[in-house]
Parts: structure tokens; C-alpha cells; sequence
């Protein structure tokens, strides 16, 4: 009899939870985990960064989103409503910003990153969202794998999906030159959408392996990169692609524009390239310890903060060749 | 009395049977010795264990499953450049090769570049590729050295089977319990022995080096090492004998103890296999303390005797004489004796408990070789008038020594020698609560830190990504748990919590490698590298992780977390289980339970809660049981507290020593406490009972202590200085263990010797009642 009351009461608080739920209006039910604050956070897997102003931001796995003031020598972990991986972040402005991740998880600050509200999670769906991207403080993208597509006109309160193209391959990038949006993708895919997002134009650089990512170098160059060292670089948006040699077989992840025109483009195993020539010839600095490097930043004192499969470190100068 | 007809009933039975006796004693000896053939040296890994304990219960449990702990691991180093040369690549061949041979070598599990099971896998446009390592068309030019190299980093072996500077390559093999040649249980000093014939002296050469750790080779070195005690042995024995006859300046009073004393060790010996018992290496000091007691307790009827004969009786006479005077110490002092090795089986480790049986049986056979078969030998003594000359040279000699100490029971030196012992006092108290369960020093804590072995397991460690200090915790689900998102995710969690715990080094769960799986299949992408929700997808995440590796059980329900720890000090180990404990009671479910603990720190956890669990029982028992002991003696308390104060106050001095000599209290040390005790009563129970004797007759406490001296205290401190040097040559050991023994059994035998000639008079002198009574 006292254990079904027990039942019951279980029942009834459970009950009270899903209908808070529902009044929050999170669209499934949320497992209210928050990340752990944990001394070796900045040694975990971390998966992009930002720098804002003269604050840099790193995610990664576990819901870790770490914070630096001191242009990376010393990290604080934020207070984070999931402990989903984490895989992308994007600020607008020094105060907004989204992080999504695992379990489609979209994560909102307007505190410039100190606190952090989860604003959509889909759990079910069973697939990541791999990137985020804003316009302006209102309108928004987050793109995932099998094609997942979702657009916020609110400031990433409210979020709709859709598909952009009939294949459903992982969208992996999304980046804005000038006032044309472009995607990197799975398969040797990539698109371009001249109208803000509405519809989306395929284009097709001569490569089946996936693109990582896309990088903006000056001039309205663009470089596209990815699986077992392929990059190729576009002049004309995108409708054409040379293919540069890079002399390394590893996946190229993200790209970095140094302060005196330098165009960095790092991988996994330790791959590092750089280019003077706005992307035209690169050379391959291979790092020692065959570090995964997820994104390269160049904090306001000049320096240079990787991070990825280690945590974050800072790169040496001689490391990159200069 | 009861105990004065019993005595002299035993004494007539004794003395008028001597003949019978004799024969009885020729006899059995004979027995006893051909039974020490059938002695075998018998090391066990589970011996060593803590079985009882719960951390052990669960390394029993899954012992079948993961016992893979039982490792060899051998590691070529080229001495100079790095391994791409055809040279290294020839050796690492042939060694490889050689390994397989090696009888109880688990072939399925050898791993070294040259075996096939070390494989590389690499991400391609279409999918994944792979191949062996070492390509089966491995030429050793130039190219194919070059492309070994870039399939050793896409493997991912670096640091396992390749140093991290490529400077070696290792070759790992998995021993099986039972020898599938012999059907038999693996012989591990065997297996050490040809790791060391087959592998380290055919492969080491100008250009490499061999470096070879595993449990196999643990127990041989530890096997080897024990052997060179039997030199140790031989020594001490020598040494001893000599002394003996400086001290009786007799030949034949010189063979009477010793022989005494080796009959009874030949017993005590003879004893093991008739019981069942093997000997092992950490209790081949049994036989020598055994034979130490032995001459301690046989200079003491010895003395006795020759006190006899001086003062005038016949050879049959003083041997009964001295029977009776030293059955009643003699027997009490053995008992207190055997009590402190008894105790030591309040530690649940089956070494240690073996060790209290085989000590606590060699004591009880001293009862008869000396309080029985001594007496009698002494009364077939002819001591000629050249003998008496020359022991009452000796006594003339040494008087003023004894006048020298007999102050000690006078009122003034008396005060300055308790204050002297409050501090030392104060000092025990200030350093011995210093000490430090368990082990300190980096290694394995049986064998020296400069060992071959520990020197080889540093070479290793610091080449490779490996650690030698391991605790698993034992994660149990339900069956195909490694399936399930949310168990694999608890596991994670927890490996992630204590991968941030101090003193751990790094954390490897099947997690961790199925989050590294899932991200090979998605075209390696670090942003994949995430336990996958999708059912299908985990089964493809974990469903190529072999159970060889440690990680999982066969079906799934099992997954270990190891845990490797930066070091094996007490406090790292305490603080990483407590976390563990702390974790699992916050975060234990029914689906997921936290089980300490395997791996060699895991054992050491146990090993240092049982000790620290039974350390306060195992002194409150020896110090009990010889506190009852001595006032069944003498009934009275203040003669109990003038034995056992001193006896209290060298044990906390011994703790104290062991903090300053940064010597934990372990397995191989705390019985060295209770052991002490043992030994140190005997001095105190002997002078005690002397003096008591002399007090009796009426003689004031100054002379009856200077009387006692003359004669006990003349075997005190005898036998303490023999002891003392015998066992200081065991800090020569090559066993670690054996070395702190030593030291540790030498500070007790001297301080104990000091405590009972000097502190015990100067109690005495305080509470023992000062004026004559015809009782005491």
C-alpha cells in the first residue's frame, strides 16, 4: 500500500515536471543535466572556438564551454544547461550567441557566453547539429547531419526545419561572404544560396569525399576542404574549383585568417598548412604530436590557440612557420 | 604449589628417561630432516591477496574473465638512432618469434609489429581501408621502413608497441593460468627464467637493449632474490655460532645450542610439507628468526648451567637445576612468543597467515628442543676445572660492566633513565604518528627501486604511453549493457569524473574507444566522437573492440575502468577510492554498479586497508596476551608494567623509525611489530624472573639486579648483540622487503635488549615496593 502511495506520488511529480516542461515551451522532454564543472575541462575534447572582441570561447564535448579573458592562458568553464557534445558556436556580438551540438541541442547566451539557456533539443532525432550561423540578432541558421536544416527568424527562441536538397548528406559548415550564404557538406557537396537562405544552389567541386569545411580568404576567394587533405579553392562563388596540393593525407578542419594576411588551414594528425599567397600553394608544418586540431584563433595579444582532440593549447610560432 | 609438584613430576619424567628421550629426539630429527626434501618453494600470485576483502572479492569474481592482468611485456630499445633500421627490424623479428615458444604463452594474444593482429586502419573517400602494419611483402629497405613508419602512426600503436620517440618496440604476450604443454599450472619462476635465457640474453647486443616487466617476472626475480637469502642465511649462522663460542668459550657448549636450535628448525622445516605447506619466498626468514630464538633461549640455560657449575654442582644436578629455574620463564616467554606470531593471522592474506603458522610452530618445537632436549644434553657435560678457571675469568672481567649497569636500579640514574624515556617517548609519539600505510617508493615495492626490474619498468614507463600503476574498477550492467546509451553513458561519466580525480594519470573505458570507433566510422571526424543514441550504431561502435582487450566481458555485461594512477603512494590511492566510493554511492544504480577493485594499485588498496584495519587489533592481542602471560608469572601488576612499558615503548619507537627511514607499514612489515614483541618479552621475562627470584631471598633490589645481570643479563645482552648482527645482514637482500625487515628486526632486537637491562630496573626501582618482603 506505501509503496504504490510512493508510485503515486512518483507519478504525480512526474506529471507536474512534463506539464513545466510543456510551459517552457522546450520542444521535447528535457533531460535538465547540466554540465559538470570540471578541473581538466580544458584538457577535453573541444570542437570550435570563437573570439569575441578580446575574449575567446572554445565548446566541446561533455557540454564544456570555456571561456578565456587572458587571451587563452587561463580558462573558465561555464554554467551550461546540457551535457550534450557540443560541436559549434557562433556570437553575433559581444553579448549574443548560440552553441549547438548533440542531440540537437541550441544553446542562447545574451551575457557574452556567461550564462547559457537551452532553447531547442531534439534528442530523438538521433543526429547532431554540426554548425550555427547567424545573420543578425534575429535571423538564423543551424545546420546537422542527413541534411538537417533549421532557420530562426526570433533570435533562435523558435526554430523551424526544413530541407535544403533532395540528399540528405551531413551539412558540416556554414559560412557568409558578402551576401551569399555558403555550405560545406558531406560527399564532395557544397551549396550556395544568393537569397538569404531561401533556396540553395548545389555546387560541385570534382571530389566524392567530404568537405569540413569552408573558409573565406580575401578577395572573395573562397577555400573548401576536407577528407584526407583535399582542398580547392573557387574565384567565381563557387561555380568553379582548382585543387591546391597540400601534401598531407589528413582531414583538413577550419582555416584562419592570421593578422598579417596569412591563411592558416589546420586538420587532424597533426596537419597544418599555411598559405601567403591567399590560398593559392600551401606548405605543410606537420605538429609532432599529430594533435586533432578542430580550430585555430588568433587571440588579440597575437597569439595563436588550437584547439580540438587535446583540450586547447597555444601554438608556437616556429610551429607554423613563421 | 600445584605448579612446584608438576614441575618436579615433569623434571623426574624428563631426567629419568633421558636415554629414551634422546633416541626419541635422534629420531624424529632423522624424520623430520628427510621430510625437508620434500619441501618446494611455492609462490602464488592469490597468496598475496587480501582474499576476504571486498575490493578482492571482486578481482576473484571476474578473475576468469579478465584475467589478462597476468602480462609480459618486452620492450627492445635501439641503444642508439631509432628503430628503422634493418638490424632492429631482424631482432624484433626473431624475438617475436621466440616469444610464442615461451611454454604458457597465450600464441592467439602475442602482439608486436610483426604478428598480424597489429593491423592500421585509415579513412578513405569510400569507406575504410586497411592492412597489416609490417605489409607480409616487408622488405627492410629504405621505402619499406618508411611506409612501416607511416602504418605505425595510422595504427595508432604509438606508445603501445612503439616508444613514443620511436626509439623501441615492444612485443606483448599474455600468460595463461594452466601450461597447455604440461596440462599443469603455469610455473612463473620457470617462465622468468626463459624470458631471461631466450629472450634477454640472445637479443640484448651493442645495438639493443632488452627490457622485459610482467607478473611472471615479479615472482622470479622475488624467487631468485629469496634464493641469495639462503647466503644471508649461512652468514648469520656463521657469525652466530662464532659468537656462541666466544661467549662459552667451549666447544662443546658451543655445538649444544646451536645444534639445538637447528633441530629445531630442521623441525619446523620438516613440519611445512607434512602439513601441506610449501615455503615462501616472503617467509623464508621464518627458519633463521627461528633459529635466532632458538640460540637466544639456549644462552640463556646455558648461562644458568655454568652459574650452576661455578657454584658447585654436579653435571646432572645443574642441568635439573637449571630446568627447573627456566621451565617456568622459559615456557612463558616461548608462549608470549607464539602468541605474537598467532596474531599476525588477524591480517587476511594467506602469505601472512602462513607465515604466523609455520613461525608459531617453529617457536612451540623450541619449547621441547630447549626446555627438554638442551637440559638433558647439559647433563651428560662434562665441564673440566679449565672451564670453571675460564668462566670465572670472564666473570671477573665483566663486573665492573655490571656494576656499571646494576646503577640502573638505583634511585638517581633510575629518574635520569625514565626521563630519558619519556622523551624518547614524546619523540615515538611526534614521528610514529607520522607513518605512512603502504608503499612509498616508485616500482614494484617487493624488489629494490634500483632493481633490474624497477629499473626496466622506468625505461618502459617513460618510453611508452604505459603506466604500471593500475586500479580497475569492475563496472557490471546487464547483459549487452555496452549497447545501451545510457549504461555506456554512466561509464563515461564516471571515467570522465575520475580521469579529474588527483593522482590519476589517465582513464580507459570502452567508452572512451567506442566514442574513437564512432568517429572512424564518420569519416574520423572529431565532431562524431560521441557515444551514439542509435542502438545499431553503438553495436558497430563497440562490436570490434575484442574482449582480449580488457574492456569488456564475452557478453557484454562487464566493462572494466582502468585506471591508471601516478603513483602507489597510501594517500594517492586512499583519496582515488574514496572518489570511487563517493562516485558509486551517488551515482550506483541497479543497471550500473561501481565495483572496487582489480589491477596491482587495487591490490594494494586492499593490502594497506587490511593492514591499517588490523593493525591496532594485532598490538592490543600480543600486548594483551603477554600482559596475562606475565601476571599468570608474577601477579602483580607493577611487575607487569616493569615488563611491558618498555616493550610498548620500543614498539612505538620502531614505528617511529620506520617514518624516519621512510619504511610503510605493509604486509612485509607489520608482522616485524608483533614479532618484536615477541622477542623483546623474552629479555624481560627472564630478568624479571630472576631478579624476582633474588628479591625473594631478601637481597635489596641493587643487588639483586647486579646478581641478575651477572648471569641473565650476561645472555641479554648476549643474544640481543647476536641477534642483532645476524639479522643486519639481511638489509643486504636484494628483496626490498626483506631489507626493511632486517632493519627493522635489528632496531628490536637491540632496543628491546636495552629496554630490559636498563628501562626495566629503573621502573623497578619505582614501583616495585622498596623494602625486603618475603613475597612480592
Amino acid at each position: 500500500m506505501k509503496k504504490f502511495l510512493k508510485q503515486f506520488c512518483n507519478l504525480r511529480l512526474f506529471a507536474a515536471v512534463i506539464f513545466l516542461i510543456f510551459l517552457c515551451g522546450v520542444p521535447s522532454a528535457s533531460r535538465s543535466e547540466t554540465a559538470v564543472i570540471a578541473p581538466l575541462a580544458s584538457h577535453s575534447l573541444l570542437l570550435d572556438a570563437q573570439r569575441i572582441e578580446s575574449a575567446l570561447i572554445a565548446v566541446g564535448e561533455r557540454g564544456h564551454i570555456l571561456i578565456s579573458e587572458d587571451n587563452g592562458n587561463s580558462w573558465i568553464q561555464a554554467q551550461v544547461p546540457t551535457r550534450a557534445t557540443l560541436t559549434a558556436v557562433y556570437f553575433i556580438d559581444s553579448q549574443s550567441g548560440w552553441v549547438v551540438g548533440h542531440d540537437q541541442v541550441i544553446l542562447r547566451t545574451t551575457d557574452g557566453g556567461k550564462t547559457w539557456a537551452l532553447v531547442y533539443e531534439n534528442a530523438e532525432a538521433e543526429s547532431p547539429l554540426l554548425d550555427i550561423f547567424f545573420l543578425d540578432a534575429q535571423h538564423g541558421f543551424a545546420i546537422g547531419a542527413y541534411g538537417q536544416f533549421l532557420e530562426s527568424f526570433d533570435g533562435g527562441s523558435s526554430w523551424e526545419g526544413r530541407w535544403i536538397s533532395e540528399d540528405d548528406f551531413h551539412l558540416n559548415q556554414i559560412i557568409v561572404v558578402e551576401d551569399q550564404l555558403f555550405i560545406a557538406a558531406e560527399a564532395g557537396y557544397a551549396y550556395r544560396s544568393d537569397d538569404v537562405g531561401q533556396n540553395w544552389t548545389l555546387l560541385e567541386p570534382d571530389y566524392q569525399g567530404s568537405f569540413f569545411g569552408i573558409f573565406p580568404a580575401d578577395e572573395n576567394r573562397l577555400l573548401l576542404f576536407g577528407l584526407r587533405g583535399h582542398l580547392f579553392h573557387s574565384d567565381d562563388s563557387g561555380e568553379s574549383w582548382i585543387q591546391a596540393d597540400t601534401g598531407t593525407e589528413a582531414s583538413l578542419t577550419s582555416g584562419l585568417r592570421l593578422d598579417d594576411g596569412t591563411l592558416v588551414i589546420a586538420g587532424l594528425a597533426g596537419a597544418l598548412l599555411t598559405s601567403r599567397d591567399n590560398g593559392q600553394s600551401f606548405a605543410l608544418h606537420q605538429d609532432p604530436d599529430r594533435k586533432g586540431f578542430s580550430k585555430l584563433l588568433q587571440a588579440a595579444d597575437g597569439s595563436i590557440v588550437a584547439v580540438g582532440n587535446f583540450g586547447v593549447t597555444k601554438l608556437s610560432a616556429e610551429s607554423i612557420g613563421q | 604449589m600445584k605448579l612446584d609438584s608438576f614441575k618436579s613430576g615433569l623434571e623426574k619424567l624428563i631426567f629419568n628417561n633421558r636415554l629414551v628421550l634422546l633416541g626419541f629426539f635422534i629420531l624424529v630429527t632423522l624424520l623430520m630432516a628427510y621430510s625437508v626434501t620434500n619441501l618446494r618453494i611455492d609462490a602464488g600470485f592469490s597468496k598475496l591477496l587480501p582474499l576476504q576483502h571486498e575490493y578482492m572479492q571482486t578481482y576473484v569474481e571476474h578473475r576468469k574473465e579478465f584475467g589478462g592482468a597476468n602480462r609480459v611485456l618486452i620492450a627492445l630499445m635501439a641503444k642508439e638512432g631509432d628503430i628503422f633500421t634493418p638490424e632492429f627490424f631482424d631482432t624484433l623479428q626473431k624475438a617475436t618469434d621466440d616469444v610464442f615458444f615461451i611454454p604458457g604463452v597465450d600464441r592467439a594474444q602475442v602482439t608486436s609489429l610483426f604478428t598480424p593482429n597489429v593491423r592500421f586502419t585509415e579513412v578513405v573517400e569510400d569507406g575504410i581501408a586497411g592492412g597489416n602494419v609490417v605489409p607480409a611483402d616487408f622488405e627492410s629497405t629504405p621505402e619499406g621502413l618508411e611506409k612501416v613508419r607511416k602504418n605505425i602512426l595510422k595504427a595508432g600503436i604509438l606508445g603501445r608497441l612503439v616508444a613514443n620517440d620511436f626509439t623501441g618496440a615492444a612485443i606483448s604476450a599474455q600468460l595463461l593460468e594452466i601450461d597447455p604443454g604440461t596440462g599443469e599450472k603455469l610455473d612463473f619462476i620457470k617462465v622468468s627464467h626463459l624470458l631471461e635465457e631466450q629472450i634477454r640474453d640472445r637479443y640484448q647486443s651493442d645495438q639493443v637493449d632488452v627490457h622485459i616487466i610482467g607478473f611472471a617476472k615479479v615472482i622470479g626475480d622475488i624467487a631468485d632474490g629469496a634464493k641469495r637469502v639462503i647466503l644471508f642465511f649461512f652468514i648469520a649462522f656463521v657469525i652466530t655460532t662464532l659468537l656462541v663460542f666466544f661467549y662459552t668459550r667451549s666447544l662443546i657448549l658451543t655445538l649444544i645450542p646451536i645444534s639445538c636450535s637447528l633441530i629445531a628448525v630442521t623441525w619446523q622445516l620438516g613440519l611445512l610439507p607434512i602439513l601441506g605447506y610449501g615455503i615462501d619466498p616472503m617467509g623464508l626468514l621464518v627458519p633463521f628468526l627461528i633459529f635466532a630464538i632458538g640460540v637466544s633461549h639456549a644462552v640463556q640455560m646455558i648461562t644458568a648451567n655454568t652459574a650452576e657449575v661455578r657454584a658447585g654442582a654436579d653435571r646432572l644436578e645443574a642441568a635439573k637445576s637449571c630446568f627447573r629455574q627456566l621451565l617456568v620463564p622459559g615456557f612463558i616467554a616461548l608462549a608470549s612468543d607464539t602468541i605474537g606470531f598467532i596474531t599476525i593471522q588477524l591480517i587476511e592474506i594467506r602469505v601472512i597467515q602462513e607465515m604466523a603458522v609455520t613461525a608459531s610452530l617453529g617457536v612451540a618445537v623450541i619449547i621441547l628442543s630447549n626446555l627438554v632436549l638442551l637440559p638433558i644434553l647439559l647433563s651428560y657435560v662434562k665441564t673440566g676445572r679449565r672451564y670453571k678457571r675460564k668462566v670465572d675469568q670472564q666473570a671477573q672481567i665483566l663486573r665492573p660492566v655490571w656494576r656499571f649497569f646494576e646503577r640502573a636500579a638505583e634511585p638517581k640514574s633510575a629518574t635520569v633513565i625514565i626521563a630519558v624515556a619519556v622523551v624518547l617517548l614524546g619523540f615515538g609519539l611526534w614521528k610514529g604518528s607520522d607513518i605512512k600505510i603502504g608503499d612509498m617508493h616508485p616500482g614494484v615495492p617487493e624488489l629494490r627501486t634500483d632493481s633490474r626490474y624497477n629499473r626496466d619498468s622506468m625505461v618502459i614507463t617513460e618510453h611508452f604511453s604505459i603506466g604500471v600503476d593500475l586500479i580497475t574498477v569492475i563496472v557490471e550492467t546487464k547483459p549487452d549493457g555496452c549497447i545501451d546509451y545510457d549504461i555506456m553513458t554512466a561509464i563515461d561519466r564516471f571515467a570522465w569524473h575520475m580521469n579529474n580525480v588527483d593522482g590519476v594519470q589517465s582513464v580507459i573505458g570502452l567508452p572512451g574507444i567506442a566514442k574513437l570507433v564512432n568517429a572512424g566510422w564518420n569519416e574520423g571526424s572529431l565532431k562524431w566522437r560521441v557515444l551514439p543514441r542509435n542502438q545499431s550504431t553503438m553495436v558497430q561502435a563497440v562490436g570490434y573492440v575484442p574482449t582480449s582487450s580488457g574492456l569488456l566481458n564475452s557478453d557484454c555485461s562487464v566493462m572494466p575502468v582502468m585506471i591508471f594512477t601516478k603513483d602507489h603512494k597510501a594517500e594517492t590511492i586512499a583519496s582515488i577510492v574514496s572518489e570511487v566510493k563517493k562516485y558509486r554511492d551517488q551515482h550506483g544504480s541497479e543497471d550500473v554498479t561501481f565495483r572496487l577493485a582489480t589491477g596491482n594499485v587495487g591490490v594494494m588498496a586492499a593490502t594497506n586497508e587490511e593492514v591499517s584495519a588490523s593493525q591496532f587489533p594485532i598490538l592490543l592481542y600480543v600486548f594483551g596476551a603477554v600482559s596475562l602471560l606475565c601476571f599468570y608469572e608474577f601477579r602483580s601488576f607493577r611487575s607487569v608494567l616493569c615488563i611491558v612499558l618498555p616493550l610498548g615503548l620500543v614498539s612505538l619507537l620502531a614505528y617511529a623509525l620506520m617514518s624516519i627511514l621512510q619504511i610503510g607499514l605493509k604486509v612485509s612489515t607489520l608482522p616485524v611489530v608483533a614479532l618484536g614483541v615477541g622477542v623483546g618479552v623474552d629479555y624481560g621475562i627472564y630478568i624479571f624472573s630472576r631478579l624476582r627470584s633474588y628479591l625473594k631471598e631478601g637481597q635489596t633490589l641493587q643487588e639483586a639486579y647486579l646478581h641478575t645481570l651477572a648471569i641473565t643479563g650476561n645472555g641479554v645482552v648476549f643474544t640481543g648483540v647476536t641477534l642483532a648482527i645476524g639479522v643486519a645482514t639481511w638489509i643486504f637482500s636484494p628483496l626490498k622487503f626483506q631489507a626493511d625487515m632486517g632493519i627493522l628486526l635489528t632496531f628490536m632486537f637491540l632496543v628491546n635488549m636495552l629496554g630490559a637491562i636498563l628501562l626495566l630496573p629503573a621502573l623497578a626501582c619505582f614501583l616495585l615496593p622498596k623494602t625486603k618482603q618475603k613475597s612480592l
